[in-house]
């Protein structure tokens, strides 16, 4: 009897111990701050979200002049123990949303998306106290043209499939796809009511922006940003014949191109290279330009990258060519591992890791200027334009007037081939313009694709989902 | 905290302390246990006197010194792999012979069921492997998980590469987890050890996972290597979730339970041990002798051909056996002594232990002392102590997947074998310019191992001590009240350079690469344990009860990682600091507690025949959602002996058991967080995770149903042991994949559902028993599947991330109904047959992501035979594996690099390729016919041979003087292999211990053959 007692006893001691014990289990998380704390002072958080923003369009960016820019026949990833870089992007499995090529740049997009939204949710919760209403109207503005930018990148690989455009609340729940053009409109829609915001937000951000954006960090100037990348897309809009803009090459369309230029930091006296650009270092925990020939040696310019480069009065090449592209003496050859062309050329823009890369510069401005102009009937303002390119840019004669349409557009793309060369335009370009039979084909197991496909992830997650909930072409 | 458990301890203690009868102590009885046919002491034989608390251990010639009471007794005795004996001793009789039977199953060993008890193996009613020190030491082995290849049925052992220092993965009845913990609990003496692995940096410099210190491809070394076999007394695998459960939220995947050697009463022995020999490779690939004609072809270029091959047959220089063919002297000293008396006794061990690598600059040494007290006081009070200190250095260069050319069975795949690498150019190797015109890049392996340096040093100590007193000691009931509790902690110091003037190091603008990678563990485990039994000696409680055993408990335990590292790029030549070039750094850490009760009962009834057990432990984390949450973990087992009831069948014992245990969430996953975001312009960015958190998040549960059968026949000739079981895990963790249209890339969720159903078989057979002559035989037989019954409706299947290289070589992928072990990859859609696809122009050629190939194997199966004749023994382990594929990449580096050994062999198709090289990389077609690299990983493996003589003792008088006992051993492992595969080693896996999806062969370090001779003398 008395063990039994004694057998309570302890067991009774043990079961105390065990309860005092509880306050011991609460163990911080020591890897990464809670969204609480973080949350929980927006004054604070802002400038932190903002510029998790910024560094996830920095983040993308890189991937996506280099994708596009094989896509575009304007560069070559030699990777040597990784042929899958190349024939991802080159040979047919391109089509196919497992290779290399096929299933990337999809995500990043999103990620800008998520930050963009949750930077959102923590900007609407915050009092007026903390951030007032023009501040919020500030960041809303930033946050829709960032937005944007992403849906831009996105549509840009994705084209005919059409792209799913909003992140919720809920992540489990599946958003739609829609049809290109509406994601074209929803991006125009957003560069709008950015622009709206923008115009309503005061004079300062509640948060600094990184050195890319000098000359573009108010509200007021930030707001010459969007009107930049509206230009650019109500071009593309233009050009696409996008529903609710008109149709291909219509002048109305491209009417709000020259309005939107107007509202830009276009400015044919100042510098071609003036512009909103990501910027890079080699500091700790910062990002290196990845596409540098400091970072690599493996991306090297296409093997045809001389084409059709015409020359200046005193017979050497166009400038931009010479400027930006590196003549080796001798034909690099590919890895015996990598299923591409020998090249002589290489790019030599961005030199050193901390070299930056163009959003957009004032040099596009005036070449779509040009093509605004063009299409809206002003030939000798097209013509004016284009030559102000080609000299001060390329070091060429000044051109006359275009004998046709075609002329003008064979004009123009060999002054956006030049001029934004290796900064992601290229195969987007030649598909508006449908010159993508007109890109090269290296090799017979090549193919030339005018999109990506949805990648396996995002077809898996959507295997019985139907209508427009599916992924198109899984 | 914990003041306060000691002050508990204590009044409890004391006021019980006065009430226990004494019993008396007051004779000394001397004897020899040994074997009734040879004559040969029994070392260990445990005597214990029946009704008492008094036992004794037999020493190594089988004599023992036992305390006992005044009056007759009747004695215990029992000792591994003999009949149990009870032997009765006379008041008068002081001394005594007692002769054992062999039996081939070990019924009378001790299997740890709780806490704090014990069971006879002959009453446990469920499916618990041993293994003896014995068996793990007689071949010496690079780590523990290599002596227990084979040795343990239903347990999946694979070496993750031949380097030497060990690393290895132990997989008790197959996959249990996805995302959660997939190794097994270890417990050393009581104190729950770390068994994470921690790469030295190497991933730096091979950049074979981005361009950070460390990835999941670096060929770490499990810190299980760390354990030294010499000192295990034997090695207990729980299997089954009621077995298991006693450690609940830590149990999926069993538990794995190691005793070491504890000292004798007697006078001190001493006993010495030399090994010594060599190392060599068990396998190489060896590449193509090219003609000329070939590698101008490979090259473009004619002229070049002619100046590497003078001939239209190229010169063949064998890199492979020139860089692995390292043959250091492998050595292995271990010095131990016991002795004591009744009250107090030690063992005190040493060990050193010299690996030389096969590849040159690299190999292993493990260094350790440990130090076991054990200590009674009169009859109630009883310490032990252990405490033990390890060295383990290694230098493992450079395996594995690369993207820099610097792993060498990478660079060699590639690198036509025509020049002689191992020139010299100022005091180095040259650099291999024909790598570097091939591929733009490359490196010299003999260069680069010689200049690269990959090393670990990992100081440990290990600590614990247990602390017991008898409340309550009558013929009928005791009562035992212990204290426990251990720690575990160590500093893995990784330090890797790359020197500057290595061929590839100017590649990435930042010559020089040098790594700090550090990893500091803290483990501690204490427990209180409060022991009942009743052992009735008439029918007079419960009729037919012969022991009725009640426990109950409680836990604590933490572990505490924090892990470092620093990569600095652009060194100054010649020096290691990391204070230099440009510095990158990361930081992990992360801190786990535990706490539980536990309450257990287990009965024997029926004269013993019948065996019931029940238990229960209630248990929270700190990585719980719900922290402050109680869950549960019941067990239960019941087991009967038939006893003589069929001629020949002297004992069957029919079992079953069900039990639910748990695996814990990893560190973290229960905090919704935000993620740094790194820097712009020196400003602090954050963001979303990719994966999001869950505050909800809890233990994954498995319930497992196991029956068997234990029989032993023919007068204990022969014994089999078998087991059936069926497991299912539910609210398992996972890494639900989202839609990457959400902005995220997954959720940690609990949810889906896996089964695994398995069959194991022992037979252990005495074949020929007698005075001169003894035959062992053991085979061994199991098989598993594992299937994903079910996901969440709102969660996708989604391929494993990181469980391969994409479609192209095969992955794995969770999929509803599918299983677990499938490999999935590419193959055309036109093809009936999935193993055999072919190029299909006119048909649909577009390709499917689709099931290839199982990376499980049918069965396996393994077969030892020990033979002993007078004064020699020789024994032998074969291990079958039928079936399993595995993605090799190995074999595609080589065809891609025009270079296999094969490659010139006739092909057999020639319209797709001219020679069978061509024709296998031209019919993977880019990875859109993943299967051609998808290959049968069945192997016939001779892993151990050992052949001792024991000097016969009328001999050692005259050569060792006092010697009690010597032998010379010599031994053998990883003997040959049998396979179809064409790599070197179809068990490594590129990414080291992995749950699921372990099927990745990419230039590992090939498998070690070990040849060692020495002696072993006793004093």
């Amino acid at each position: 009897m008395r063990c039994l007692f004694s057998t309570g006893l302890i067991a009774g001691a043990l079961l105390a111990i065990a309860g005092c014990g509880a306050d011991r289990l609460n163990v911080p998380n020591y890897q990464n701050p809670t969204t609480g704390s973080i949350t929980s002072d927006p004054v604070a958080a802002i400038p932190l979200l903002a510029t998790g923003v910024l560094r996830d369009d920095r983040g993308n960016f890189t991937g996506y002049v280099s994708g596009t820019g094989i896509l575009g026949r304007e560069s070559y990833n030699y990777t040597a123990t990784e042929g899958r870089n190349t024939s991802g992007w080159l040979t047919s499995d391109v089509e196919n949303g497992t290779s290399f090529g096929g299933g990337a740049l999809w995500s990043p997009p999103f990620f800008t998306l998520r930050d963009a939204f949750n930077t959102a949710t923590v900007v609407d919760a915050a009092s007026e106290s903390q951030v007032s209403a023009t501040q919020k109207s500030a960041v809303h503005g930033f946050l829709h043209t960032m937005e944007a930018l992403s849906l831009l990148y996105l549509i840009n690989t994705r084209d005919s499939l059409g792209a799913v455009v909003e992140v919720t609340a809920d992540p489990t729940k599946l958003e739609p796809f829609v049809s290109r053009d509406s994601v074209f409109n929803r991006i125009i829609g957003r560069l709008d009511q950015a622009a709206t915001e923008l115009r309503s937000g005061g004079a300062s951000f509640p948060f600094t922006f990184h050195s890319g954006y000098t000359g573009f960090t108010t509200p007021t100037t930030y707001l010459k940003f969007n009107r930049a990348l509206a230009a650019r897309v109500n071009a593309y809009r233009a050009s696409l014949g996008i529903a609710g803009c008109g149709a291909k090459f219509s002048p109305a369309c491209y009417q709000t191109v020259l309005q939107n230029l107007s509202e830009s930091f276009l400015d044919p006296s100042g510098s071609l290279s003036g512009g909103v650009y990501n910027v890079y270092s080699s500091a700790a925990n910062d990002a290196s330009n990845s596409l540098s020939n400091s970072a690599t040696t493996n991306i090297v310019a296409h093997f045809r990258a001389d084409s059709g480069i015409e020359l200046r009065p005193d017979g050497s090449k166009d400038l931009r060519f010479t400027t930006k592209v590196f003549t080796l003496a001798k034909a690099k050859s590919p890895p015996s591992t990598v299923d591409a062309q020998p090249t002589k050329f290489d790019y030599k823009m961005y030199d050193s890791r901390s070299d930056p890369i163009p959003i957009i510069k004032n040099e596009e401005l005036l070449l779509l200027r040009a093509e605004a102009r063009y299409f809206t009937g002003d030939q000798a303002g097209a013509l004016a334009d284009i030559n102000l390119i080609r000299t001060q840019s390329g070091g060429l004669a000044p051109r006359g007037a275009f004998a046709s349409d075609s002329d003008f557009v064979d004009e123009l793309l060999y002054n956006r081939r030049l001029s934004l060369l290796f900064e992601g335009h290229r195969w987007v370009d030649m598909r508006r313009f449908q010159r993508l039979d007109q890109l090269t084909i290296d090799k017979p197991s090549h193919v030339v694709v005018d999109h990506l496909p949805i990648p396996q992830a995002e077809c898996l997650s959507r295997a019985n989902a139907s209508g427009d909930l599916k992924a198109p072409g899984c | 905290m914990r003041s306060r458990i000691v002050f508990t301890t204590l009044v409890v203690l004391s006021s019980l302390a006065a009430t226990s009868p004494v019993v008396a102590q007051n004779r000394v009885i001397t004897g020899r246990v040994f074997d009734d046919a040879n004559r040969q002491g029994i070392s260990s034989a445990l005597l214990q006197v029946v009704g008492g608390p008094q036992a004794a251990q037999a020493n190594e010639d089988g004599q023992f010194r036992l305390n006992a009471p005044a009056r007759d007794v009747v004695l215990n005795v029992r000792a591994l792999g003999y009949r149990r004996l009870q032997v009765r001793v006379p008041a008068a009789q002081a001394s005594i012979d007692i002769a054992m039977t062999r039996e081939a199953l070990q019924l009378t060993e001790v299997v740890v069921t709780g806490a704090a008890t014990t069971q006879e193996r002959r009453n446990v009613a469920t499916a618990v492997s041993t293994v003896s020190g014995k068996e793990l030491a007689d071949a010496p082995s690079p780590s523990l998980e290599a002596a227990l290849q084979g040795k343990v049925v239903g347990t999946t052992i694979n070496m993750n590469s031949g380097a030497p220092g060990g690393g290895g993965q132990i997989q008790i009845r197959g996959v249990t987890s996805i995302l959660g913990n997939g190794q097994p609990l270890y417990v050393v003496d009581g104190v729950i050890v770390n068994n994470d692995a921690f790469s030295a940096g190497v991933n730096a410099v091979t950049r074979a996972s981005g361009s950070g210190a460390t990835s999941s491809q670096d060929n770490p070394v499990n810190r299980l290597a760390d354990f030294n076999p010499n000192d295990i007394e034997s090695v207990q695998v729980l299997k089954s979730a009621a077995a298991s459960a006693i450690y609940g939220s830590m149990a999926t995947n069993g538990v794995v339970l190691i005793t070491t050697k504890r000292g004798r009463a007697g006078a001190p022995r001493f006993s010495l041990s030399q090994r010594l020999g060599t190392n060599q490779p068990e396998r190489l690939l060896g590449s193509r002798h090219f003609t000329r004609t070939a590698l101008a072809s490979l090259l473009g270029d004619t002229a070049q051909a002619r100046q590497y091959c003078p001939q239209e047959t190229c010169p063949y220089y064998d890199y492979q056996g020139e860089l692995f063919g390292q043959r250091g002297l492998a050595y292995e000293t271990s010095l131990a002594s016991s002795g004591g008396n009744e009250q107090t006794k030690y063992y005190v061990s040493a060990n050193d232990k010299n690996e030389p690598g096969t590849m040159i600059n690299t190999g292993a040494r493990r260094q350790n002392l440990r130090l076991n007290i054990d200590q009674s006081w009169g009859g109630k009070w009883t310490a032990n102590a252990n405490a033990s200190i390890y060295r383990s250095t290694t230098a493992r260069g450079i395996s594995n997947n690369d993207n820099t050319f610097t792993s060498p069975f990478y660079a060699f795949g590639y690198t036509p074998a025509v020049i002689d690498l191992r020139q010299q150019q100022d005091g180095h190797p040259i650099d291999n310019l024909l790598l570097r015109q091939l591929v733009n890049t490359g490196s010299n392996p003999f260069q680069t191992i010689e200049g690269v340096k990959d090393d670990e040093d990992v100081w440990r100590q290990v600590g614990g001590a247990n602390i017991s007193y008898a409340m309550l000691a009558t013929q009928s009931q005791t009562l035992t009240l212990s204290a426990a509790g251990g720690f575990d902690r160590f500093d893995a110091d990784g330090e890797t350079y790359s020197p500057n003037y290595l061929q590839f190091e100017p590649d990435d603008g930042q010559p020089g690469t040098a790594v700090q990678a550090e990893a500091l563990s803290r483990q501690f485990n204490g427990s209180l344990n409060l022991v009942h039994t009743y052992t009735p000696s008439g029918a007079r409680f419960l009729p037919g009860i012969s022991t009725l055993t009640t426990s109950a408990g409680v836990q604590y335990e933490d572990r505490d990682l924090n892990r470092y590292t620093v990569v600095a790029r652009g060194l100054l030549p010649g020096i290691e600091n990391i204070d230099q070039g440009n510095p990158t750094l990361n930081q992990t850490k992360s801190l786990v507690r535990n706490q539980a009760l536990y309450a257990s009962e287990e009965l024997l009834a029926l004269d013993e025949r019948l065996s019931v057990s029940g238990h229960v432990r209630a248990e929270r984390s700190s990585v719980n959602g719900d922290r402050n949450k109680y869950f549960y973990w019941p067990g239960a087992a019941v087991s009967y002996r038939l006893v003589n009831l069929i001629p020949h069948a002297d004992e069957i014992k029919l079992r079953g058991s069900v039990g639910v245990s748990g695996n814990q969430p990893l560190y973290g996953l229960r905090d919704n967080v935000l993620v740094p975001n790194g820097l712009i312009d020196g400003r602090n960015a954050i963001a979303t995770p990719s994966t999001i958190g869950n505050p909800e998040i809890r233990p994954e549960k498995m319930r497992e149903l196991e029956v068997g059968l234990d029989g032993t026949f023919f007068d204990s000739r022969a014994g089999l042991e078998a087991s059936v079981y069926d497991r299912t895990i539910t609210d398992m963790l996972l890494t639900a994949p989202l839609p990457p249209s959400s902005g995220f890339s997954s959720r940690y969720i609990n949810g889906g559902e896996m089964k695994t159903r398995g069959l194991e078989l022992g037979l252990n057979v005495l074949p020929i028993r007698n005075r001169t002559f003894t035959w062992t035989s053991r085979a061994q037989f199991y098989t598993f599947t594992s299937r994903m019954v079910s996901l969440p409706p709102d969660v996708a299947n989604f391929v494993l991330p990181s469980s391969g290289f994409g479609a192209q070589y095969g992955r794995g992928r969770i999929a509803r109904g599918q299983k677990t072990t499938l490999i999935w990859g590419n193959r055309f859609r036109c093809d009936a047959d999935a193993f055999n696809a072919h190029h299909c122009a006119a048909l649909d050629s577009s390709v499917v992501d689709t099931a290839i190939a199982d990376a499980n194997p049918r069965f396996q199966m393994a077969f030892s035979n020990d033979f002993t004749w007078k004064g020699f023994s020789l024994s032998a382990l074969v291990d079958w594996r039928d079936g399993g594929y595995v993605s090799s990449l190995t074999t595609n580096l080589f065809d891609e690099g025009q270079n296999s050994w094969d490659y010139d062999k006739p092909s057999p198709d020639t319209t797709i390729g001219r020679t069978l090289g061509a024709y296998r990389y031209k019919k993977w077609d880019a990875g859109r016919n993943a299967h051609v690299y998808v290959l049968d990983g069945s192997y016939v493996k001779l892993r151990e041979i050992t052949l001792t003589y024991a000097v016969p003792s009328r001999l050692i008088p005259r050569v060792l003087g006092s010697a009690h006992d010597a032998r010379l051993t010599f031994s053998g492992r990883n003997l040959y292999m049998w396979t179809p595969f064409w790599s070197l080693d179809p068990e490594v896996n590129n990414f080291g211990n992995q749950n699921v999806a372990r099927f990745v062969d990419l230039a590992p370090y090939p498998p070690t053959r070990t040849f060692l001779a020495g002696f072993d003398v006793t004093f």
